[in-house]
């Protein structure tokens, strides 16, 4: 299962929505990202290529300040290439001739200190991206907005600003607000890091459920090897900084998830299948004397 | 939410006691406020002694305290080892706040300065000692912009003034004198301003001013700089100005020694002032011990003349030294005057005024006080550039 | 195992904190169920309004403990001011102004000085010196505000302007006086322009610092959901940079009273400034101690109604802070 650059697709089966119908597919060609100049600047991200396929949650796990909040910015839109190129559905995002990409609404990130709007109330935030880019009229989309959060198990709380509720649930009204704009792919940078595992497995769960019913295409950094295994179609286990994949792993416990899955034996082989990289990985990191950016 | 109750009653007890404990010592009726503040000791008779003069060579009238600055007649007199340093007040009321303060020994100030100074017992017991000079127009000089119309006479520019943009540095001769004039003539500005002597420069220049009254040598200062012109003083309504000197009562009870030995000192910088042949090197001195002025603007402020018609005086100051009858009748008008304009709470103290000290040291050196007079020259007896 | 509860529809859990306020109070403020000032956030889930949520923060100020200690704070000072004045008349306080003849000059029908609570002319004071600090402070805030921002988020707009500002910055509103009177047509302008520097320059660079301070995070998220850059200004920038904002309009009119006493010497006049400029030539001490006084009240009540106005401003805050705090 385990597998150098090259990869074979899972052939466990997706539930759900048909496979033509799914986007957000990015393909991560050759990229370098490199941080000042050629002599004195930091290499960041060396010669990183994989797939993130669409409609399936990629996990990327790595130690600290390895460069995968890099590549995630570099598909948002916030950080320019040096060189290599990026693919959203084919189309190129970034790459040769226009190696910074904008941001925006089809590539939504979840941030790792949570950027809700302190001085909007719930609702005005979830409601933010449509009433931005006009395509709805305001009372329109805070009906959307109370509806889809709703959905999400989020009643009662619209009226409240972001400081007067807890941090668990204020990820899930961020991730609400992404999705009002359906985007082709989440891009989750570390979401759950800085909450108590109690409240993170209540995540998980919500996190799912919404997957389940939208599709979205998720990209999700994380360094819990435990939460990347539970999500993820596929994980991809990042060297040291400079980044690369070491290990591309296809998860093929079946979908729909829940916690029962920890105990899985299956769930224990993957453990133990990579805990092994992992610990090499962050191991050389701590003595290379990485800090947290 | 006990807890707190609990909390809240403590404190509430607390501030009970406290204002009580506040409210007793207020009571208490043996706070003597009259008392005087702590008295500067001066030190035995014959000993000597520190002295701090305050005094202003941007005041015409009071220089003698130039003169003896530099010529330092006090040198003959204070015993031997004393040490005597000069400090430059820019205004007469800065000179009293620091006597007040026991800061300063001897101060050489304007009428209402100081008839201000002794007013305040209860802060320290101030007298005034000696006469430095009076005029008509050495403090009481009215200015009005240069583009203000041609008057005829001081009557009818002081009509002028009804309506118009007044300033003065408040609480100086200039003060008194202008309030004096609006009450006689029953006239009015429009805004009576108080501003100091550079503000009032550069209302002038600004053109934002109507009229001033300042004393010299700004005076003259503004006149030759083109900034304004000369159109009454005291002369045209026969109001004096004055200058005084003054020295706490701690300094006459305890050192009778150094009063006299400075007064006689002061004798001569007047009698050194009277005579018209120092002329030209007063304006010198004056001119080393103050900074903006020109040469000429200075021997002006002393010496110079002005047409009868603008409030020129023949006599430009009268070195009286000691307390005459005209001397004794401005310190009376003025002070009753500052007490209904309420600048001092009660009425001159009788003991405010020693003219004892003044009357010796005339009688014994045979002299009358008036000393000599200041008087105008004409222009070309400038001999400067 | 831990079985995690499933975040359900119409859970509670959704909600884990909950302000709540005494019902004696909801019941009597009739704004409690939200009409009125919430009406254009069309809920009623007892969510609390914002005028009786200031008015229930009043009444819990007046129960606790602090105003009494703040009168302790005050009764204390008085205290050693009247013993070491009048009492025990210690070195150089001796001569200072006592507080019975401060306090009996300023309550007194009839005063030596001519100041006091019952001349007309105090009031006359009051409000000449408050009419300048509202007119100074008013332009600091309309040019400083707008400036700051400016600065906090064009960086070539700070390359050019910010070295200029800083070069200037330090030079007190004293020095400018001469400038100032040349500069500006009669009276009462070169009063409040010199009022207007320190008030500008503390709002400008707190509006600035505000608007540096906002996490980079807010931005790129605005951007990710579509806001083009005039709407990342005005739904981001303006409102992250508030609690600096107002930090800096307390500085600002703190800093414009003081600066009120150096340029009330231009003026000549009226003015609290001006009282204690006057008094000091005119050596009427108690007087100067009585416009000391006064200054400090009214300032103190500027002060307190920009942060009453900055709390009502900024709901979010108080209401996150409100949960902190003990009942």
């Amino acid at each position: 299962m385990t597998t150098q650059p090259a990869y074979t697709r899972s052939s466990a089966p997706v539930a759900g929505v048909a496979a033509q119908a799914r986007k957000g597919g990015v393909r991560i060609m050759d990229v370098v990202k490199r941080y000042g100049t050629q002599d004195a600047g930091v290499l960041a991200v060396d010669h990183c290529t994989f797939d993130v396929p669409a409609g399936e949650i990629t996990v990327v796990v790595g130690p600290s300040g390895c460069g995968k909040t890099t590549l995630l910015n570099a598909i948002a839109g916030f950080h320019s290439l040096t060189s290599g190129s990026i693919y959203l559905d084919n189309e190129m995002l970034c790459g040769p001739g226009r190696l910074k990409a904008e941001p925006g609404p089809d590539r939504i990130v979840v941030f790792q200190n949570g950027a809700l709007f302190p001085w909007k109330t719930n609702i005005e935030n979830v409601a933010f991206g449509p009433i931005m880019q006009g395509y709805m009229t305001r009372k329109d989309a805070l009906e959307k907005a109370r509806d889809m959060m709703a959905d999400a198990g989020l009643r009662g709380i619209e009226n409240n600003y972001p400081g007067e509720i807890s941090s668990g649930v204020r990820r899930r009204v961020e991730i609400v607000r992404a999705l009002m704009t359906d985007p082709k792919i989440l891009l989750l940078d570390e979401p759950y890091r800085a909450l108590d595992s109690l409240t993170k497995s209540v995540m998980h769960e919500a996190l799912l459920e919404i997957f389940y019913k939208n599709r979205v295409t998720i990209f999700f950094i994380t360094h819990d090897l435990e939460e990347a295994i539970f999500l993820g179609h596929r994980v991809v286990i990042m060297t040291t900084r400079p980044c690369k994949p070491k290990t591309i792993l296809d998860i093929d416990i079946p979908h729909p998830r829940d916690y029962n899955v920890l105990t899985t034996k299956r769930f224990r082989e993957f453990m133990d299948e990579t805990a092994a990289a992992v610990h090499e990985e962050a191991t050389k990191a701590f003595a290379a004397g990485e800090k947290e950016r | 939410m006990q807890y707190q109750q609990r909390a809240g009653t403590r404190v509430k007890s607390l501030v009970f006691g406290a204002l009580i404990t506040f409210s007793a010592l207020a009571a208490n009726p043996s706070t003597d406020v009259a008392q005087a503040a702590a008295v500067k000791d001066y030190g035995k008779q014959g000993e000597p002694i520190e002295l701090v003069i305050g005094y202003q060579p941007y005041y015409t009238e009071s220089w003698s305290g130039v003169i003896m600055r530099d010529k330092k007649f006090y040198e003959k007199y204070l015993p031997k080892g004393s040490n005597v340093s000069f400090q430059v007040g820019l205004q007469g009321a800065i000179i009293v706040n620091g006597m007040l303060a026991g800061k300063v020994d001897i101060g050489y100030v304007g009428d209402m300065p100081g008839i201000v100074s002794t007013s305040h017992p209860d802060v320290r017991d101030i007298r005034i000692v000696s006469v430095l000079g009076l005029g008509y127009d050495q403090c009481n000089v009215f200015l009005v912009r240069t583009d203000a119309p041609t008057f005829g006479s001081s009557d009818d520019a002081l009509k002028w003034l009804d309506g118009k943009t007044v300033a003065v540095p408040k609480g100086s001769c200039t003060d008194r004198f202008a309030q004096a004039v609006f009450k006689a003539k029953s006239l009015k500005p429009s805004e009576y301003l108080n501003q100091s002597i550079e503000v009032i420069t550069s209302g002038f220049r600004a053109k934002k001013l109507d009229a001033a009254v300042i004393w010299e040598p700004t005076a003259s200062r503004l006149v030759q700089e083109g900034l304004a012109r000369r159109v009454a003083s005291g002369a045209s309504v026969n109001e004096r100005d004055g200058g005084f000197m003054v020295m706490p009562q701690a300094l006459i009870e305890q050192r009778p020694d150094v009063v006299k030995a400075w007064l006689q000192a002061e004798l001569d910088a007047s009698l050194f002032f009277a005579d018209p042949k120092n002329a030209m090197e007063i304006a010198k001195m004056a001119v080393s011990q103050t900074t903006g002025f020109q040469e000429r603007s200075l021997w002006a402020s002393a010496f110079g003349s002005t047409p009868k018609a603008a409030g020129g005086t023949d006599v430009r100051i009268d070195l009286a030294f000691g307390f005459t009858p005209e001397a004794l009748d401005l310190i009376k008008k003025a002070s009753a005057f500052l007490f209904e304009i309420k600048s001092i709470p009660s009425e001159i103290r009788p003991e405010a005024v020693q003219p004892q000290f003044t009357a010796d040291i005339l009688k014994a050196r045979g002299l009358t006080a008036p000393i000599g007079q200041v008087k105008a020259q004409p222009d070309s007896a400038y001999a400067g550039n | 195992m831990i079985s995690a509860p499933r975040g359900g529809r119409g859970d509670d859990t959704a909600r884990t904190k909950q302000f709540e306020i005494k019902s004696h109070v909801m019941s009597q403020t009739e704004l409690s169920h939200s009409r009125g000032i919430t009406a254009t956030r069309g809920n009623t889930d007892g969510h609390v309004s914002t005028l009786a949520l200031t008015f229930h923060r009043a009444a819990l100020w007046l129960q606790s403990p602090r105003p009494y200690l703040m009168f302790i704070g005050f009764s204390l000072f008085l205290g050693f001011w009247y013993l070491a004045v009048e009492v025990w008349k210690l070195p150089r306080f001796a001569e200072m102004p006592g507080l019975t003849t401060v306090v009996s000059e300023w309550l007194s029908k009839n005063p030596t000085y001519g100041l006091s609570i019952f001349m007309e002319e105090y009031y006359l004071h009051i409000w000449v010196s408050t009419r300048r600090i509202a007119i100074a402070f008013f332009l600091a805030t309309a040019i400083g505000v707008p400036l700051g921002l400016f600065l906090g988020w064009s960086k070539r707009f700070k390359q050019y302007v910010f070295p200029v500002f800083e070069l200037l910055r330090p030079v007190p509103p004293l020095a400018w006086v001469p400038l100032a009177i040349v500069m500006f047509a009669g009276s009462e302008t070169p009063v409040i322009f010199l009022t207007f520097l320190a008030s500008f320059y503390a709002t400008a660079l707190n509006t600035m610092l505000g608007v540096e301070s906002i996490d980079v995070s807010y931005i790129r998220a605005a951007s990710c959901l579509g806001a083009k850059r005039w709407q990342v200004f005005r739904h981001v920038i303006v409102p992250g940079a508030l609690p600096f904002i107002f930090t800096g309009l307390q500085i600002s009119v703190g800093v414009a009273w003081f600066s009120l006493v150096a340029g009330e010497m231009v003026s000549g006049q009226y003015g609290l400034g001006y009282v204690i400029n006057t008094s000091y030539t005119m050596v009427r001490y108690p007087t100067i101690i009585i416009g000391m006084v006064t200054l400090g009240i009214v300032g103190y009540v500027t002060s307190a109604a920009i942060r009453m106005l900055g709390n009502y401003m900024m709901q979010w805050r108080t209401r996150e802070l409100a949960l902190g705090e003990e009942r």
